[in-house]
């Protein structure tokens, strides 16, 4: 048999490969690399940290239970957050919420250099804060986009694998979602001011 | 702009009590696994004798393959090579209590020749 590399040896891959082999306290293993990014993920989609809780209990759970159907088509972390996005989207539709909708003309009517002038003035917790507010108006899956790409640092393919949308559904998503940003922020400076 | 503003924002963690809630809920769906794959394994073994049992009566009363039958032998002439038998032993009793006789008897000769 070929001696597994170090690489190998820390790999997804390989604690699922024991896991799978009956060793189940591997996953402990799993579960201390995504626990943090996949309960962050969940609490920003849904912003309930009891609901999170939960629902992040329930991610791993689904994810041992289903772990043989993991054929590694994907990387184990889009694996992963794809069921995270799913539990965590399909739990705020259950509670329905009243999200901010927006005219293409107000969409189109601010660019990203005015905003970023704008925000220059702004300290790093306060910039947080006011993508925070922001994060809020967008609705569960416009939030889960924009968290995958820009926290999560997914490509386009990897975000249109966990959404179920096509490449380009993806990309004009993400194009007025960052619009729909750039307008939040920018009416909170204006307020501000 | 939004990439930078992004990395500012803080990853919130779970709580402590997490990581032991969920190994102990994957346990226990380890355990249940377990069980029903037992269950599924007794289950077609049970199954597979079914199948067995019904092509065994499908094929003794359908096809009409005969049952197989296990042969008696004959015991008529059972007396007659039990007399013989008895006759034997007796036979063989009787010359080997003349043997014991016959080397009593001679067993002094040999002595006083030499």
């Amino acid at each position: 048999m070929r001696p597994l590399s170090i690489m190998e040896l820390y790999s997804d891959t390989y604690y699922i490969k024991r896991i799978q082999a009956g060793d189940t306290a591997s996953f402990a293993c799993l579960l201390d690399r995504y626990s943090r990014p996949v309960y962050s993920l969940i609490l920003k989609i849904v912003r309930n940290k009891e609901d999170t809780e939960e629902l992040a209990q329930d991610v791993f759970v689904k994810v041992f239970k289903h772990l043989d159907k993991f054929k590694g088509d994907s990387s184990f972390s889009t694996w992963i957050f794809k069921i995270a996005y799913n539990t965590a989207i399909s739990e705020t539709r259950k509670k329905k919420y009243e999200y901010l909708a927006m005219e293409e003309d107000v969409l189109n009517n601010v660019s990203e250099e005015e905003v970023s002038e704008r925000l220059g003035y702004d300290s790093p917790d306060e910039q947080t804060e006011k993508l925070d507010v922001a994060l809020g108006q967008l609705s569960p899956d416009e939030r889960a986009i924009i968290l995958f790409f820009y926290m999560e640092e997914k490509s386009i393919e990897e975000i249109a694998l966990i959404t179920g949308l096509s490449v380009a559904n993806v990309k004009t998503r993400l194009h007025r979602i960052r619009k729909k940003m750039f307008v939040l922020l920018k009416e909170m400076e204006r307020v501000a001011l | 702009m939004l990439k930078a503003m992004f990395n500012h924002v803080p990853q919130d963690g779970p709580s402590v009590s997490f990581r032991a809630s969920v190994m102990k809920q994957v346990f226990a769906e380890a355990v249940k696994a377990r069980k029903r794959s037992e269950r599924l394994a007794l289950f077609s073994v049970i199954a597979a004798s079914m199948v067995i049992l019904a092509l065994a009566i499908a094929s003794i009363v359908y096809i009409d393959i005969h049952a197989v039958k296990i042969l008696r032998p004959d015991l008529s002439s059972m007396p007659f090579y039990l007399y013989i038998g008895l006759l034997a032993l007796l036979l063989l009793f009787a010359d080997f209590k003349l043997r014991q006789n016959y080397k009593k008897r001679h067993s002094g000769d040999v002595v006083s020749k030499d």
